[in-house]
């Protein structure tokens, strides 16, 4: 059992650190957030199963965090992806189209509240 | 029915959070679920139903997804590579509940390469930032790929005949 | 083992941190952030698995909460006054 939760964690750790490499390493934003908003998930959610089978007691409490993690992750990355998107003085790198282009610059100024 | 739903998860949420299942917290977590769930009844009506064997589908699916999205993280990040060509892709959704829409955009952002942008409705159309896009329809697929499944394990009878009349090449390929 | 893979995580947290001090834009600061507050969540799971005690675990659930939240009201910000 200590080796599963040991292998569960370092392949964890090893997803989370490959998170931050590539935050660091890529050159645009939504590039840094397929990195940020993925590994990390999954990351914690070998952690949190790791955890799950080491700890006795407070299994709720933890599940429920990487639950909590999951759930909202997605979440936040589309904030601060639409976000970024209608905010001035940011870059983006868009080579292969932008769809969303007409929509938004063109007179859609209302940014909206929250979904 | 959702409303149910959401009273039976809120309540799972308040006795984990106490970590004690026991009458009391029981009694009180209902009390205050139901409360919150009267508050905030904001969803859009959509009935939402449950088909147990194409839920695991989904799940099954999702968790190859996610496992393959991480490991094309860490191949981008480790091997150095050229430019990647990234984009904007529109992709048009037939119509299904607020939950489910937010089921798929969800599932869009933890599988490999996309991320999901924007949601209008109205018509409905999800717009996806994609990391390498080398062919838009190839993207549109996959995304259909999963909102098939998704409404296939939780949307209601019209959502479904919708999904199945609107693109009956991909729903084949999905079977 | 469980030490190794601390270290690991350890490592990936710093990475968004500094990601967070450089990031040229708001949203970059704000995407690291987010980053940031699940190594922690993974460290103090991670702790708790090692030393089989568990009453850390609260804090790692309000932090991820908190984690949200802030999140959602960085990027609120970054979408009124840009990056």
């Amino acid at each position: 059992m200590d080796v599963v939760v040991g292998i569960l964690a370092i392949v964890g750790g090893a997803l989370v650190l490959l998170a931050g490499v590539g935050v660091l390493r890529f050159e645009d934003l939504y590039s840094r957030m397929h990195a940020a908003t993925k590994a990390p998930t999954l990351g914690a959610l070998l952690i949190g199963l790791a955890g799950v089978i080491a700890l006795d007691s407070g299994r709720p409490k933890l599940a429920l965090a990487v639950v909590i993690i999951f759930v909202t992750a997605p979440v936040a990355s589309h904030m601060v992806g639409r976000a970024a998107y209608r905010a001035e003085g940011i870059d983006v790198r868009l080579e292969a189209g932008d769809a969303l282009a007409d929509l938004v610059d063109g007179g859609d100024a209302d940014p909206g509240g929250p979904p | 029915m959702i409303k149910a739903f959401h009273v039976a998860w809120l309540v799972a949420i308040w006795l984990a959070l106490w970590s004690d299942v026991s009458w009391a917290n029981l009694a009180s977590g209902v009390v205050v679920a139901v409360v919150v769930a009267l508050l905030y009844g904001t969803w859009r009506e959509g009935a939402t139903m449950v088909r147990p064997v194409k839920v695991l589908k989904l799940l099954a699916v999702f968790l190859v997804e996610l496992v393959e999205a991480s490991v094309v993280v860490a191949r981008t990040v480790i091997s150095p590579r050229g430019r990647i060509r990234s984009g904007i892709v529109a992709v048009p959704l037939s119509g299904c509940s607020d939950a489910v829409v937010t089921l798929i955009a969800d599932m869009i952002s933890l599988t490999p390469g996309t991320l999901t942008l924007e949601v209008r409705r109205d018509p409905l159309v999800l717009y996806v930032h994609v990391l390498h896009v080398q062919d838009v329809e190839a993207v549109r697929r996959d995304i259909h790929r999963l909102e098939v499944l998704a409404v296939e394990a939780f949307g209601d009878a019209d959502a479904l005949a919708g999904v199945r009349r609107n693109d009956a090449t991909a729903y084949e390929e999905a079977r | 083992m469980i030490a190794v893979a601390m270290v690991l995580v350890g490592l990936g947290s710093a990475c968004f941190l500094l990601r967070a001090v450089l990031g040229p834009s708001l949203a970059d600061r704000v995407v690291a952030v987010d980053g940031f507050i699940v190594t922690i969540v993974s460290l103090i799971v991670l702790n708790a698995a090692r030393t089989e005690t568990d009453w850390f675990l609260g804090v790692a659930l309000v932090v991820s909460f908190v984690g949200f939240v802030g999140t959602l009201a960085g990027a609120r910000f970054v979408e009124r006054r840009g990056g």
